[in-house]
């Protein structure tokens, strides 16, 4: 029925009211008994909505959905819900990942210590070419300090030989401890998404979010408000920035902590006037367990509609850890 | 056999009287539907209560759907009144073989009578819903928001990717994007509309419990 890349369907026809009138009565009397055709013409009715908040209808039918469809409060409301996903699936964050640590085999970090490179092996090298230079003076004194030497040399290798087990006792302790507390993490996940599909059929109580609210350059909020404290249960938290100026077409936001790790992009980000005074503010949301007790920057650019883009002055926070 | 005539051509202007087939509902003395009326009706439609109850709710949705489809504001009101007038018409004795065929013909007659105590108030009751981008609108906007935050993180994982690259990117870049997730998941366009279509229907049912007061 539905081409992609062509929108130009019957049921698209249909509902922008383009069908003659015999011609739609049977399309209707189609779409009672047929249940995959009235499928078709829902996903009909969700592009044309997407189409219409794009802007993307003609003068003509654009003037019809709004007659027509728009009569419809159903409509109407998923006109709303749409325009707000579209705001989300353009600011959905680009996480970024933590860089693993390079992962270290027991036999390397043996030969590290053997290595020019390694503080230990430069030591063993120096002192044993220490000793062939002061035992150069008669052959049993060279012979007493050489055999000095290597048993010191011995000694050496039995001790690095002893750190190199208590490492890989070590590591393999630190493996198995990491492989639990993964098992447990992936058991309570697990819990966690079969408690939540269990409630998807369930009345969706409020979550708990709390806004805050920032001024550029380090400048403390008002309120004083530039940080919050991690609560015992997960929750929303508003980030609204408030903006000096507003002379560009969007925003980017990259937060990360001061020592550099990114927490989170938000791109194409628009501003909203707020309150009686027309404060111009731009905002966007995270998770509170996105976040560690840690001081926080947020690095601003601004958009121009020729896509030049300026950096701006950044925004400060802190998060404080849980109270006790 | 049903015994609804052909709906006329075109809609009636105002002042002309309901067909025989399609009584006024809003004239006296008022009818109402029994018990056992219901039950004939129910049997049209199922083997067993469930069946019935199922296929009940399927073609009052598609009959909501036909009147706001056709402009009505009021469907869910007009499709009641078409339920009330075909189970009056299995009281007067009415053969129906073909319910769903039969209840939109039923149906495109109330959309035709222009009675204005049954269409033009109750539109009137009903103005353009048209979303508007008032102060006023922005507080429930923000509760909307929060819902469908909420909603999303409800979805399995595999859903939320998929709403959430389905409806991503403008026009021209949102095509490349569909086409190479249909490729991944290894499914047809058409199959990609409907899973994507399937899934915002179940995040709205989702928002519209969340925001409920």
């Amino acid at each position: 029925l539905a081409e992609e890349g062509n929108k130009v369907t019957p049921a698209r026809e249909f509902l922008l009211g383009r069908l003659s009138e015999e011609t739609r009565s049977r399309f209707e009397e189609s779409f009672f008994d047929e249940d995959e055709l009235f499928e078709q013409i829902e996903i009909a009715e969700d592009e044309l909505i997407d189409d219409y908040l794009r802007n993307e209808l003609s003068a003509a039918d654009r003037d019809y959905f709004e007659r027509m469809l728009l009569r419809s409060p159903r409509i109407a409301e998923r006109v709303r819900v749409a325009g707000v996903l579209a705001r989300v699936t353009a600011a959905t964050p680009t996480v970024a990942q933590p860089t693993p640590e390079p992962a270290v085999s027991p036999l390397a970090k043996f030969a590290n210590w053997f290595s020019p490179t390694s503080i230990s092996g430069k030591f063993a090298y120096a002192a044993f070419g220490l000793i062939l230079v002061i035992g150069g003076t008669g052959v049993t004194l060279k012979y007493l300090r050489l055999r000095e030497a290597s048993q010191k040399l011995q000694e050496d290798r039995a001790a690095l030989e002893r750190q190199v087990q208590e490492l890989t006792t070590q590591n393999s302790q630190d493996r198995n401890r990491l492989n639990s507390e993964l098992e447990n993490q992936r058991a309570e996940n697990a819990r966690l998404t079969e408690e939540l599909e269990r409630q998807l059929d369930r009345p969706v109580q409020s979550i708990a979010t709390f806004a805050l609210t920032l001024l550029s350059g380090g400048n403390r909020a008002v309120d004083g408000g530039d940080s919050f404290r991690l609560q015992g249960t997960p929750a929303i938290v508003q980030f609204n920035l408030l903006l000096e100026a507003d002379n560009y077409q969007s925003y980017r936001a990259v937060m990360a902590t001061v020592s550099g790790k990114q927490i989170g992009t938000f791109t194409d980000l628009k501003s909203k006037t707020v309150g009686k005074n027309k404060h111009k503010i731009v905002t966007f949301r995270l998770s509170s367990t996105r976040f560690t007790p840690d001081d926080y920057v947020v690095e601003f650019t601004g958009i121009k509609a020729s896509g030049q883009e300026e950096s701006l002055r950044g925004y400060n926070f802190r998060v404080l850890p849980k109270a006790n | 056999m049903s015994s609804v005539s052909d709906p006329p051509a075109g809609k009636q202007s105002g002042g002309a009287s309901p067909s025989d087939s399609a009584p006024d509902p809003t004239s006296k003395p008022k009818w109402e539907p029994t018990a056992e009326t219901l039950a004939k009706f129910l049997a049209l439609l199922g083997n067993d209560n469930e069946e019935a109850g199922k296929e009940y709710e399927k073609i009052r949705l598609k009959l909501i759907r036909f009147f706001e489809w056709r402009g009505c504001g009021s469907a869910d009101i007009l499709a009641d009144l078409t339920f009330d007038r075909v189970l009056r018409k299995i009281d007067e004795g009415e053969t129906i073989t073909n319910p769903r065929a039969y209840v939109r013909k039923v149906g495109y007659y109330i959309y035709l009578e222009d009675d204005p105590s049954l269409l033009t108030d109750l539109d009137d009751d009903f103005p353009l819903a048209a979303p508007d981008n008032s102060d006023d609108d922005t507080d429930e906007n923000e509760v909307r928001f929060i819902c469908l935050d909420k909603c999303l993180a409800e979805l399995p994982p595999e859903s939320k990717s998929l709403i959430l690259t389905y409806y991503q990117n403008e026009e021209r870049a949102k095509k490349n994007t569909r086409r190479e997730l249909a490729e991944q998941l290894g499914i047809p366009m058409n199959a990609l509309r409907i899973r994507a279509h399937r899934i915002r229907k179940s995040l709205e049912q989702c928002i519209q419990k969340c925001m409920a007061p």
